[in-house]
């Protein structure tokens, strides 16, 4: 026979059985999601496929091997043609516990730096190692290594500028100076171009910078660039000797004006040759002025409608939100123009009036982001449409021409054509205006016509809402309140018996140390001694009766001890001792007599405690 | 000892939630209000629109959420011609007693006074069921469930405390556990509801013709140009100006000091 309470349990098994269930299946999950992947593989990087003789080609290995045991016989590439600058390896270990599961990653990264020894174009690799006896090799890479490129006049832009060599102002301070870089030498009005500013170092340390003067740049639209947050540091080799050269400002250039444009020089200050945070010296650097030829735009196919400064590439969107309507019921026209442009510098499309219905005029955004070297925007126009007329309602395309830099020719971008079925409205479809301002009436009423004053008022604010209300307020706060004043009483609760145990034990930490104090006859004079006695006896009774005697006379303290419960014997010793601590305060050294009073309060001590 | 404590803790907290709870003395009327406002009657009465709405507007400064007072002040400033005042004690009328039919029926007639028609009118918000559900939901209605469940977890935080059974305890933290999700759901709708969707403030233009411009000072170009007694969705505030939206989705910036809140 089985109880109810039993078969009321047996009935709960596969309930309570549930989330063991789930949980095993959900630990299958994540086992086999944690084991779908495991490997060892080698992988080689470059960060340029292209450069220069005087470039320094970074070179990574990168090796990682979740099981080490079965993998041996790691090769380096060779690199011919190449000299090794440096190479260092660093190695990183991971150990995750995932499900349950202990992995272990390992990642070695080899990195080389090389320098081209002739031009040409080569192939880098494979690293290779071998894994249970196979053979796995990494990518290969191609790179190619070619001359400096000077455009007219000998001068050097871009890449190819920043390993040319120095100028006839740059070696007059060969460790330590500036260069100005755009990265062309030629553009088109209403072309974006880049210009960096880097420093060169040779054996210097450098630790900071400033800017004492920046070029005006006549003849372009200049906007700040963001520098990248892990800073822009390379090592170029010019002439055989090492410089160290990071990226310290950019800026970008719109050009506006056409013909010959020359950049001024940047001016500024370097904190150099010290140690660091230390010591150095500062140092005025500036750079060489730096020409820029500006071609206008091809006239031949150009559109009617280009605008200046519609330079770059551009998409136009539109949309529309919706395809039906009535007479007098606005639709929304969303047209986006975005490119790689100051969107601000541009002249978006305008929607043209419409015959069958009133266009309002549009909201507007722009907005500007850095995308690369390069400032890209958007414009947000919304226009709202009210048909007048049924039928159907054509909104025409709209058109922006622009010039495409790269492919150096003129382009229009479109809108689709949109059509709205527009059907008559009942009621407001003559309209055909968003806010039709109509003939006001004078406000005359003639008796009777308009409903009557109330004859009485209640002289009470209505309209007052619940929420927000003190009442509200107080039924939401009260409740809170009172379970964090229970709360408070319930810590106090359990705080009171700590903090009194923490109490006691500070006592008798005072009481040991008065004691070795006493005991190594380290207080001097009469009256450290007699107070240190005074306080050992007075702490002693404190941490047995749990009471406060501080400032009682000796009449007094006998009463409380006797409240306290101690015995006669005990309290009269205490008042003896107390005695001969001020009969030793008074009266001449007596070493002897201070020892046998130490002598007297640990025996009065012991049987107290006991 | 510890008896005393605790009765006292609780009576204290209790005559602290009693003091707080009682609501203000009611506004009770003096015989001097009364006669006042029958002396405004009187006057409108006699054709005297003007005088009797300078007392209403003294009577509605003294207590601005009574409808009786909002909508005699609206109708003698109908009856007056005064179309901007009409609609605004109008609208005020409506916004604290809304099933107040002589109210809807003479800020009707003030309307047919009103110059412009915005046409296209439409919903601010057409997000979707959520959104009809919340514009649905009556605010205090939200304040009320969410009390309930809010004082309900507290009761039974507090009744699990003076519970010594195993059984009952668990039961107990199970109801509390519920009744928190309850009280975050809640808590959460009517945080929406009142900061988001009852968050909307209206004014109405006060003067006779009123330039709106596409930015918040003369040097921006007009839009469009709104008329006495309309009435518009207020928004962002830059120095004295006001951006100002139409229902039907017309915006722009207007000076503050022409527009009067409803």
């Amino acid at each position: 026979m089985v109880s109810p309470e039993k078969r009321k349990l047996k009935a709960f098994r596969p309930v309570r059985k549930l989330p063991v269930i789930g949980a095993a299946v959900f630990g299958l999950l994540f086992l086999f999601i944690g084991n779908a992947h495991a490997g060892n593989r080698i992988d080689l990087k470059v960060d340029k496929t292209t450069l220069s003789m005087g470039d320094v080609l970074r070179c990574e290995v990168v090796v990682t091997l979740e099981n080490e045991d079965s993998v041996s016989d790691i090769r380096q590439p060779t690199f011919q043609d190449f000299k090794v600058l440096d190479s260092q390896t660093g190695t990183q270990q991971y150990t995750s516990i995932v499900n349950f599961k202990v992995t272990s990653k390992k990642t070695t990264t080899t990195t080389s730096l090389l320098q081209p020894t002739k031009l040409g174009q080569f192939e880098i690799g494979p690293a290779t190692f071998r894994e249970n006896g196979q053979l796995v090799s990494s990518n290969r890479v191609s790179v190619t290594v070619q001359d400096l490129k000077a455009e007219s006049g000998g001068v050097f832009y871009g890449d190819n500028a920043i390993s040319a060599p120095l100028s006839e102002h740059e070696q007059q301070t060969p460790t330590l100076f500036l260069r100005l870089v755009p990265e062309r030498g030629e553009l088109f009005v209403g072309e974006q171009i880049a210009v960096t500013l880097y420093l060169y170092s040779s054996g210097v340390s450098v630790s900071r910078w400033g800017r004492v003067a920046i070029p005006d740049f006549e003849g372009f639209a200049s906007e700040s660039l963001q520098m990248p947050s892990d800073g822009d540091a390379r090592r170029v080799i010019i002439d055989r000797r090492d410089f160290h050269v990071e990226a310290l400002d950019r800026y970008l250039l719109t050009a506006r004006k056409t013909g010959k444009q020359t950049i001024s020089p940047y001016t500024a200050k370097i904190l150099a040759g010290g140690d660091g945070l230390f010591g150095g010296r500062w140092y005025n650097r500036g750079t060489t002025p730096v020409e820029i030829s500006v071609n206008p735009l091809p006239q031949k196919g150009r559109p009617k409608d280009f605008a200046p400064g519609s330079v770059g590439k551009f998409r136009l969107h539109g949309r529309l939100d919706r395809r039906r309507t009535e007479t007098g019921q606005p639709v929304t026209l969303t047209v986006i123009l975005e490119g790689s442009a100051d969107i601000n510098r541009v002249l978006p499309p305008k929607l043209p009036p419409l015959p069958d219905a009133k266009v309002y005029p549009p909201t507007e955004k722009r907005e500007n982001f850095q995308q690369g070297l390069r400032l890209s925007g958007r414009y947000t126009a919304e226009y709202l449409v009210v048909p007048n007329r049924s039928g159907r309602l054509r909104i025409p395309p709209l058109t922006f021409s622009y010039y495409d830099v790269d492919e150096r020719k003129y382009k229009t971008a479109r809108t689709p054509e949109f059509s709205v079925f527009v059907k008559e409205s009942g009621a407001s479809g003559d309209s055909g205006t968003l806010l039709s301002p109509t003939a006001k009436q004078d406000l005359v009423f003639e008796p009777g016509s308009l409903q009557p004053l109330h004859p009485r008022a209640e002289f009470r604010n209505r309209g007052e809402r619940f929420f927000g209300s003190s009442v509200f307020l107080a039924l939401f706060w009260g409740p809170l309140i009172l379970i964090s004043l229970l709360l408070f009483y319930d810590a106090v609760r359990w705080l009171r018996p700590r903090l009194s145990a923490s109490g006691k034990l500070l006592l008798e930490r005072e009481i040991r140390e008065l004691e070795i104090r006493l005991s190594d006859g380290k207080t001097a004079s009469a009256e450290a001694f007699h107070a240190d006695v005074k306080r050992w006896v007075y702490l002693e009774l404190e941490l047995r009766t749990g009471a406060n005697l501080a400032g009682s006379t000796h009449d007094q303290l006998v009463e409380k001890l006797s409240k306290a419960g101690i015995s006669e014997g005990r309290r009269t010793e205490a008042v003896r001792l107390l005695e001969t601590a001020d009969f030793l305060r008074y009266g001449r050294k007596d070493e002897a007599g201070r020892a046998r009073l130490v002598a007297d309060i640990k025996t009065w001590k012991e049987a107290l405690r006991k | 000892m510890r008896r005393l404590f605790r009765s006292m803790l609780l009576l204290s907290v209790l005559f602290l939630l009693g003091f707080w709870m009682v609501p203000p003395s009611p506004l009770f009327a003096g015989t001097d209000d009364e006669n006042r406002f029958q002396q405004a009657n009187e006057l409108a009465a006699k054709g005297k629109a003007e005088r009797a709405l300078s007392i209403y507007e003294d009577l509605i400064a003294e207590t601005p959420g009574d409808p009786d007072l909002l909508y005699n002040a609206g109708t003698v400033a109908l009856q007056a011609g005064r179309l901007a005042p009409a609609v605004r004690y109008l609208e005020r009328a409506l916004a604290v007693a809304p099933d107040c039919s002589d109210c809807r029926a003479n800020l009707d007639r003030a309307l047919e006074g009103q110059k412009d028609r915005v046409i296209g009118e439409k919903q601010a918000r057409t997000g979707g069921s959520f959104d009809a559900f919340m514009e649905k939901m009556h605010l205090d209605a939200l304040a009320v469930t969410f009390l309930v469940f809010h004082l309900l977890l507290f009761a039974i935080l507090l009744l699990r405390r003076r519970t010594a059974s195993e059984r009952t305890r668990f039961a107990l933290a199970l109801s509390t556990g519920v009744l928190f999700i309850l009280v975050l759901a809640f808590g959460g709708l009517l945080a929406l509801k009142a900061y988001r969707y009852e968050a909307a403030r209206y004014a109405v233009v006060m003067v006779e013709e009123l330039p709106v411009r596409k930015g918040p000072n003369m040097n921006y170009p007009e839009s469009f140009r709104i008329h006495e007694g309309l009435k518009v969705r207020l928004d962002e505030r830059v120095e004295d100006w006001r951006r100002v939206w139409l229902a039907n989705g017309l915006n722009g910036y207007v000076p503050e000091d022409k527009l009067g809140e409803i």
